[in-house]
């Protein structure tokens, strides 16, 4: 593809995802449609909710759509492993045992500090998986495929701890902690907003700039290293860019599968495997998936709501598996 | 008859304010409302409200733990009665700022909840008297039972599918009931539900065992309740000392409790006989 045409395609998602986040932003349980909110003085309460309550859900869905996609990539582009996700390096699992932990494990603390508690802990969670991550690839004898290990092993440390938590947790806690698995974006409210925001938007800047040297790596570490990259350094500051990105979104919403594994591989088949254009698109193919997945979540079950990792691989699986399809028809034609 | 004094008593009352739209988070919150005749008010409920049957009619907002602030906004209430147990909630502190009344029904195990729970209802809901009324009849049934302590230990056993089974330890529901019986928690020694150890069990030498109607479903009966790790060892496992409890009722501390507490300590003195 030329640079004309992929510049015309990320251009088209772009205002795709405008149109999306506009309409997302016009449905839900309250009927408050743009021109209902045209007509209220910006002091009635339908313009409180709509400010306070909607739209900070429809920002948190692009920002979270773009974080765990764009992590995604950078995952599949390091290991060179299209299977490679954002849980892969058992980030999201230690943000999960620490959630766990403040589920289960009764502190007193102060209601403000409750309220806010399984996303410090998710945060904390998922940053100790990550230095973790980063102090074992400093290791000279810390290569990928061992790290890939290496988060095997914490995977499934994790996993036995949640389990041995789950164990001893009574019904109520069980519960919350499986629907914590399934990822919602209920949380989302101007503070973590801004927090995630804070966090989001500079990584995303810092991949982008990062994105020749991503493919570069294609080529292979040598490769790579006789082309003038500083390879184990890339790789590292890559890693950590994206655990943060993951650690960030899984601390706000809980886990929502699907999103990192999939848009990648679709941005790659419709754009091509040049970085410095599948990155940008995958953030916006993940922000507008996400908006689709919650813009439903919140309003399929009126006035309840439902765990938006399932509609992600709901909508996801069937899109995708068409994809592939569609792909192997053109192989065998 | 109760339906009926309650009646004349709030058509008695003094005209109330204007109606309120109610949301109502928890099975035990539900069923008082109803108790208070205050159902018309109303508007919808959570998905553990359950009882009485016509709640199910009700909209429901879902789960207590994963609530949607704008859903429960939409159903403009003016108030929401909400259970502890669904705190803390960031949803229902944005429904606060959104300007409704959020009411905080207490999530305490022990008996004097109950009163409690009625009186912060009544009074949310402008039914003081009503709620007077309700608050007498729990004591009545709970003046059934008898002051003094039964040294009788009691082992509440929980079982759902695809979990272990679980003994009731200390500081949960069925310890409260256990306690409010003026009985034992055999388990009392450990904290919250814990997997069903054969030693422990036996070195806990409970005298009853008590088992929801679901548990003892899936546990597949009650043969199969004494096969359970240890139990065969027990000194109820010798009289086969079971009682089959409504475990809601047993474990909710709702207006179902004190009717399932007096049935627990009528069991254990049929025990002691043993």
């Amino acid at each position: 593809m030329t640079s004309v045409a992929l510049l015309r395609w990320l251009s088209l998602m772009a205002v795709s995802m405008v149109i999306c986040m506009l309409m997302a932003a016009n449905f839900g349980a309250m009927p408050l449609s743009i021109r209902t909110l045209w007509h209220a003085p910006l002091s009635d309460m339908v313009w409180q909710i709509w400010l306070n309550i909607r739209l900070p859900r429809v920002l948190l869905a692009v920002l979270l759509g773009m974080a765990l996609a764009v992590s995604g990539a950078v995952m599949q582009g390091l290991f060179r492993n299209p299977l490679a996700d954002p849980g892969l390096l058992g980030i999201s699992s230690g943000a999960g045992l620490a959630v766990a932990l403040a589920i289960i494990v009764p502190v007193a603390l102060p209601p403000i500090l409750a309220l806010w508690l399984p996303m410090l802990a998710a945060f904390i969670g998922s940053l100790v998986v990550t230095l973790l991550i980063f102090s074992f690839s400093r290791l000279a004898l810390g290569n990928l495929s061992r790290l890939l290990l290496v988060g095997i092993a914490i995977n499934a440390l994790c996993g036995a701890a949640v389990g041995v938590l789950s164990w001893i947790s009574n019904d109520q806690q069980l519960r919350q902690l499986a629907l914590w698995g399934m990822g919602s974006l209920s949380s989302a409210q101007w503070p973590s907003l801004t927090v995630c925001a804070l966090l989001i938007l500079p990584t995303l800047i810092a991949i982008q700039t990062r994105a020749r040297r991503l493919n570069l790596l294609q080529l292979g570490e040598e490769d790579a290293h006789y082309m003038g990259i500083d390879v184990k350094r890339t790789q590292r500051q890559l890693l950590v860019l994206s655990a943060l990105l993951v650690g960030t979104a899984v601390s706000v919403s809980g886990i929502i599968g699907f999103v990192g594994l999939v848009v990648p591989h679709v941005m790659r088949f419709c754009l091509g495997s040049d970085h410095r254009w599948m990155l940008p698109g995958s953030a916006l193919a993940g922000a507008i998936l996400l908006l689709l997945a919650d813009t439903l979540a919140r309003t399929v079950v009126i006035p309840a709501e439902m765990p938006v990792g399932l509609l992600t691989s709901l909508i996801g699986g069937p899109w995708f598996l068409w994809l592939i399809l569609r792909q192997q028809r053109g192989i065998n034609e | 008859m109760k339906r009926l004094t309650l009646l004349l008593l709030t058509a008695l009352a003094l005209p109330t304010l204007a109606a309120e739209r109610v949301v109502s988070i928890g099975g035990d919150v539900t069923q008082i409302i109803y108790a208070l005749d205050a159902q018309q008010d109303l508007v919808a409920r959570d998905s553990t409200s359950q009882q009485p049957a016509q709640a199910n009619k009700l909209p429901n907002i879902g789960y207590m733990r994963q609530l949607n602030a704008e859903g429960i906004l939409a159903l403009k209430p003016t108030l929401v009665l909400s259970s502890e147990l669904a705190k803390p909630s960031l949803v229902l502190q944005q429904v606060a700022q959104a300007g409704v009344k959020v009411v905080e029904v207490t999530g305490k195990n022990s008996i004097e909840a109950i009163p409690e729970k009625i009186a912060t209802i009544g009074k949310a809901l402008h039914r003081e008297d009503a709620a007077n009324a309700l608050t007498e009849q729990v004591q009545k049934q709970l003046a059934q039972l008898p002051s003094q302590p039964l040294p009788v230990k009691v082992l509440f056993i929980m079982a759902h599918n695809g979990m272990n089974t679980l003994a009731a330890g200390s500081q949960t529901g069925a310890d409260g009931a256990i306690r409010s019986a003026g009985l034992v928690n055999a388990m009392a020694a450990v904290p919250h539900y814990q997997p069903l150890s054969q030693e422990g069990v036996v070195a806990a030498a409970p005298d009853l065992v008590v088992v929801g109607q679901d548990g003892l479903r899936t546990l597949g009966g009650e043969e199969k309740v004494w096969s359970l790790p240890g139990l065969a060892l027990t000194p109820a496992g010798q009289h086969h000392a079971l009682l089959v409890v409504d475990e809601m009722a047993l474990l909710s501390f709702g207006l179902d409790t004190p009717d399932a507490i007096v049935k627990l300590r009528r069991a254990a003195e049929a025990a002691k006989h043993d």
